[in-house]
């Protein structure tokens, strides 16, 4: 688990460089955009799978509420912040997925922290 | 979807949730969701240890949540609303910083204002100055 999420942590904080550079210079939402937040999504599909084995099988120090929180926090963050950006497509859209993209980044990092009992 | 340029030829976006706002509201919105859920923990498992410092969250955690809404629905009467709940979260997070710094033993358990914020990068203590700047450029005519 803790590959799959420093990977998640890392591909969250490149997307959200991409974002914010684009949104920097101007970029409306693009095609590439809604890509880049599927794959960090399709990642963060992955660490919860094993974060819910994890607590399926028990051993975890941490408290399973506050993880399952965290868990569905990082899951419906870029899709509702999708939803809203593309609301009114303009650079302002791409700076909201950037801002997503650094929350869900925070939250993967409290995730470890609560997982590991902190 | 767009060509990856803006669009010269769109109006300009009035309102507090267009353009810069749109993305004032997600971060408003990420803080009222982490201060609820924050709050709501610590009430159901812990209300004993901290009372104060758990009430003040769910306390900033209503602020944000009414900020949040009111910036998003960007109506006259939501400006008001939004100026209101923002100036309370400056007071906030001003009068709870000082005090957590000159009377710790108040706030054993941080609050999302302890400290003017320093828990959640300094944030919290920037946000309100921004929400009002970004207000006083969107006053309903």
């Amino acid at each position: 688990m803790d590959v799959a999420l420093a990977v998640a942590i890392g591909a969250a904080l490149l997307a959200a460089v991409a974002y914010l550079v684009s949104a920097a210079r101007g970029m409306e939402p693009v095609r590439w955009h809604l890509w880049v937040a599927g794959v960090v999504e399709a990642m963060l599909l992955v660490v919860a799978t094993l974060v819910l084995i994890g607590l399926a099988g028990g051993g975890q120090p941490g408290s399973p509420a506050v993880t399952l929180l965290y868990v569905v926090a990082s899951l419906v963050t870029l899709p509702l912040a999708l939803v809203w950006a593309l609301g009114e497509p303009t650079r302002w859209s791409v700076a909201v997925l950037g801002g997503a993209s650094l929350t869900v980044a925070i939250l993967l990092v409290r995730l470890g922290q609560v997982v590991a009992g902190g | 979807m767009g060509d990856g340029t803006q669009d010269a030829t769109r109006p300009p976006s009035t309102g507090t949730a267009s353009g810069f706002g749109r993305l004032l509201v997600v971060v408003y919105g990420v803080f009222a969701l982490a201060a609820s859920a924050r709050a709501g923990y610590q009430l159901a498992t812990e209300f004993d240890q901290a009372p104060v410092a758990y009430l003040l969250s769910a306390f900033a955690a209503a602020v944000y949540a009414v900020a949040t809404i009111a910036l998003a629905r960007a109506t006259p009467r939501s400006h008001r609303v939004a100026t209101i709940a923002v100036l309370i979260e400056l007071v906030g997070v001003l009068v709870v910083g000082a005090i957590s710094l000159a009377v710790p033993s108040l706030f054993p358990e941080a609050t999302v204002w302890s400290r003017f914020g320093q828990g959640y990068g300094y944030v919290p203590l920037v946000l309100p100055f921004v929400g009002l700047w970004w207000l006083r450029r969107h006053r309903p005519s």
